[in-house]
Parts: structure tokens; C-alpha cells; sequence
């Protein structure tokens, strides 16, 4: 749900739930943690009649989400480089295969 | 260890977010148009002295329509990108590049025409037409590369 908000300004409850392909509850519960934490900026209004409630991350959630997603690729450089390890990627895979790791 | 499914869960949602910066093609035809009709108008200007009035309203029906068509856009799609392209880094030298060259264009086209040379203006209007509209694609694709690489800060 953060990565899908991090390049947008807003999207509204129900891309973010077709997008995710999960359902209403769900996409509500995820907000709610993530509003709790400081992540995400929860906006409610209407279009016309209908009400619409939109979703963005705060500064706080962006670097909240950088931070992890560095966290996870220096992991899995450090897991792909380790001696007989397993490559974790399809490209780090090819590249060992040249390399004459087993 | 295993594979990490985050990862490639967030390229997912990044290039689904991603494919909202792209615009049907029927935009860009309409766009060229545009850009003929607005990099023309010293010509149909000096074709129709007395038109000056139709050719301000017309913009003015450019303009209205072009903000119409992004908001319902963004109503529609339920997914609202940063409009300024300064928040796509990829996208921002070439943004420059594009409409100095646009701008150039149309002032060059102004000058054929102060000098009557009506024919060669004529035929110029093609060339900026292209180079307006090709740029911009090329604008979008970036665009949507940063995106897709969460290199973008709204």
C-alpha cells in the first residue's frame, strides 16, 4: 500500500483497493495502522453525492518506506553475495552462473 | 533465504501507479492538432485580419478544455500524480529542452510570417507540431520511469 502511494499525490479507497486486489476491509484496517503510525494522511470528502476517501503518504511514511525498502536490498545483496548461497534474484542467479558459482 | 516477495510487490505497485502517468493516443492526435492550430495563429491571423477576437476565444476553449479533460481524468482514475514535472528528476532537463525548442519554434514561425514568407511558415508548422508532441510523449515515458523507479517526491 505504501509503494503504491509513494509516487502518487492521492488516490482514493477504491484504486487503492482494486489495485491491491483486496478487499474493503482490509484496505481499512492497513490505513487505520498506518494513520495510527504517523504514515498516512487520511482525507474524506464527497464527489457530487457519493463519498470518497482518499489516501497519501506523509513525509514521515516516505521515509518510513525508503528506509525499509534499502534495508531489504542490502539484504539481499548481502544474502545473494554470501559464499554458496542461493541467489535470491533472477539476475543475481545469471550473474553467478557466469561468475562459476556453483 | 527465501526470495523477497516485498521487493517485487513493490515494483508491482510501482509500475500499476506508473501506468497511470500515460495518455491515449487520441490525446496525443488532439495534441498535435493543437499545436498546429496554436503555432499557426500568425498565419490564419494575416489569412483573417478581422479574427483576432475568435482566435482569443479559441484558446481561451484550448485552455478551458485541456484543464477539464485533467480533472476529470484524475476524478475518473481515482489516482492523482504530482502535476508539477519538477517532481520527476528524470524528466526535468528534458522538459526544458522540449519547450525551449516548442518556443522556438513558434517564434520562428512569427517571424516567417512578419517577413512573408507565408509558404515556409506554412510548411514549419509541421515540424514544431511533431517536435511539440514527440517531446511530450517522450516527457510522459520518463515521467512514468520515475515512477516505476520511486524516484518521484510529490
Amino acid at each position: 500500500m505504501c509503494a503504491l502511494l509513494q509516487g502518487a499525490e492521492w488516490v482514493d479507497f477504491a484504486t487503492v483497493r482494486e489495485l491491491l486486489g483486496v478487499s474493503d476491509p482490509m484496505v481499512s484496517k492497513h490505513s487505520r495502522t498506518l494513520e495510527t503510525a504517523g504514515y498516512l494522511e487520511v482525507r474524506k470528502g464527497a464527489v457530487g453525492r457519493r463519498p470518497k476517501t482518499w489516501f497519501r503518504l506523509t513525509p514521515t511514511g516516505r521515509a518510513a518506506l525508503l528506509s525499509h525498502l534499502a534495508w531489504l536490498t542490502e539484504l539481499r545483496s548481502a544474502v545473494d553475495q554470501a559464499p554458496g548461497a542461493q541467489p535470491s534474484h533472477p539476475a543475481a542467479a545469471e550473474a553467478a552462473r557466469e561468475a562459476g558459482d556453483p | 533465504m527465501a526470495d523477497t516477495p516485498e521487493l517485487d510487490q513493490v515494483a508491482e505497485m510501482r509500475r500499476k501507479i506508473a501506468a497511470h502517468a500515460e495518455l491515449p493516443r487520441a490525446y496525443w492526435v488532439v495534441f498535435a492538432a493543437v499545436c498546429v492550430l496554436i503555432a499557426g495563429i500568425p498565419i490564419w491571423s494575416s489569412f483573417l485580419p478581422g479574427a483576432d477576437a475568435y482566435l482569443r476565444w479559441g484558446l481561451l476553449a484550448v485552455a478551458l478544455g485541456s484543464a477539464a479533460y485533467a480533472v476529470v481524468r484524475r476524478r475518473r482514475s481515482g489516482v492523482y500524480l504530482p502535476r508539477r514535472v519538477f517532481a520527476y528528476p528524470s524528466a526535468r532537463g528534458l522538459w526544458v529542452a522540449v519547450m525551449a525548442g516548442t518556443a522556438a519554434g513558434f517564434v520562428g514561425v512569427y517571424i516567417l510570417v512578419d517577413l512573408g514568407q507565408l509558404g515556409i511558415a506554412l510548411a514549419a508548422l509541421v515540424p514544431v507540431a511533431v517536435l511539440a508532441s514527440v517531446g511530450q510523449i517522450r516527457i510522459r515515458t520518463v515521467m512514468r520511469r520515475d515512477l516505476e523507479a520511486g524516484r518521484v517526491n510529490p
